[in-house]
């Protein structure tokens, strides 16, 4: 039940996480940590996506896997393309709105992001499809790769060990400076 | 003329703003006439617009900015728990240097701020938005004129609007920062005409660079240098014969010289 919602809800948590931290909370210490943290996941290669699914597939949940897999790739690519698309939009919209009165939400809601939407569509569309791409060979390759770890754990282990290496190599190297 | 009239409806008392420890502002006196202009001048830097910012509630608040001092509307403390935030936006309107306008037609943007404030009645609702243009100049008749999107108008008349989006709301006093900046002359003079209007009814703070504009338009007007009243007075009186010669050297574009 839990795999099936993660589904369903990744869209909108990744969404909501985006407006909430790119329009919504001062530009602080924690802002600025999380940026850094969803900075370098949602440019993290799908082999960590992989291990998500690998891990939780041994485990024997199927839906299991592909729920973790989709939400790793997908939650934090949301959140960079509401920053994105909502700082295309003039921040002078925001400021007159709040100085008539508007709370930041109002402002956000009845100007902000209808200004966004467009944009905003368009790129959640492209990271939905992007992480769907990049899903599907991942979890064929985790069915092998389940079936090699039943018979040679050592494999396994090795193959883990090289897609962490891998992937914190990549992580370092394209996360922004 | 009633006593409300002739008093002043916003009130700075001794207010000071430290912003991570550097001063902005230091025990600035002013009084915002209950109608007319009162110009507000000074060198960049001198503290103008955090000033205005205060006065309206629109300066970001955090740990490094401290406020000291009063701000009273018809009495009440702006910064006191009680008042909402809201409120005192709308009470003390402020239009930004840019015009910049909102997504929609021309009777939307200046709906804008009563549709937060769930004004329902559309009888009353459209009276606030005929009175606003009207009192800028924009106002017809034709329905369809005001159904077009605002981003048709021309750089001038979105500063109207932008002006006639807070009078929908009827502040009692209305902020004006450097709002004719971009504009060029023939519209800065409608937007002029406008203030003017504006000014019969309730009191206007304006912030501007331009001094031959400061001496046209206002009635009053505050120095301001490093955060510091240095001369208030009559339009007239601080143009024509300044008491202190740091006002007579700003006028006379000296203020700065020899810094370079």
């Amino acid at each position: 039940m839990i795999e099936v919602l993660l589904l369903l809800l990744s869209v909108p948590i990744g969404l909501g996480a985006g407006l909430y931290f790119a329009a919504l909370v001062p530009e602080d210490g924690l802002r600025h940590q999380a940026g850094v943290v969803v900075a370098g996941l949602s440019e993290a290669s799908p082999a960590l996506a992989g291990l998500a699914v690998l891990g939780v597939g041994l485990q024997g949940s199927q839906v299991g896997a592909l729920a973790c897999g989709w939400a790793l790739l997908l939650v934090p690519r949301l959140v960079r393309s509401v920053e994105r698309a909502l700082a295309e939009v003039d921040p002078g919209l925001q400021a007159r709105a709040e100085a008539l009165g508007a709370t930041p939400w109002e402002a956000l809601r009845t100007l902000v992001l209808p200004a966004a939407a467009p944009r905003l569509t368009g790129l959640a569309v492209r990271d939905v499809a992007r992480t769907l791409g990049e899903l599907a060979p991942l979890l064929v390759i985790s069915a092998a790769g389940l079936a090699l770890l039943q018979t040679h754990a050592w494999v396994a282990g090795a193959a883990v060990a090289w897609v962490v290496a891998a992937n914190v190599l990549a992580t370092l190297l394209e996360a922004p400076r | 003329m009633s006593q409300r009239q002739l008093t002043p409806r916003l009130v700075v008392r001794a207010l000071s703003l430290r912003v991570a420890d550097a001063p902005v502002l230091q025990g600035v006196h002013l009084e915002v006439p209950a109608r007319g202009v009162l110009a507000v001048i000074g060198p960049a830097g001198s503290g103008k617009t955090a000033l205005l910012r205060l006065l309206n509630r629109t300066l970001a608040r955090g740990p490094t900015v401290q406020v000291e001092g009063q701000i009273l509307l018809d009495g009440d403390d702006l910064y006191s728990e009680r008042q909402r935030l809201r409120r005192v936006r709308q009470r003390v309107g402020h239009v930004f240097p840019d015009p910049v306008p909102f997504p929609g037609t021309i009777a939307d943007n200046v709906a804008y701020g009563l549709a937060l404030d769930r004004v329902a009645d559309r009888t009353q609702r459209d009276l606030k938005i005929e009175r606003a243009l009207k009192t800028v100049g924009l106002w017809t008749r034709d329905r369809a004129e005001l159904m077009r999107p605002a981003d048709d108008l021309s750089r001038g008349d979105l500063q109207l609007l932008c002006i006639a989006r807070t009078l929908a709301l009827d502040p009692v006093v209305l902020l004006l920062e450097n709002v004719t900046r971009s504009l060029d002359p023939v519209a800065t003079r409608r937007v002029e005409r406008c203030i003017r209007a504006v000014a019969e009814h309730r009191g206007v703070l304006m912030l501007t660079h331009d001094l031959a504009q400061a001496a046209r338009l206002s009635d009053e007007v505050v120095y301001l240098e490093d955060g510091r009243v240095i001369e208030q007075g009559a339009t007239a009186q601080v143009f024509t014969h300044p008491r202190l010669q740091q006002t007579e050297d700003f006028l006379a574009g000296r203020t700065g010289e020899g810094l370079a």
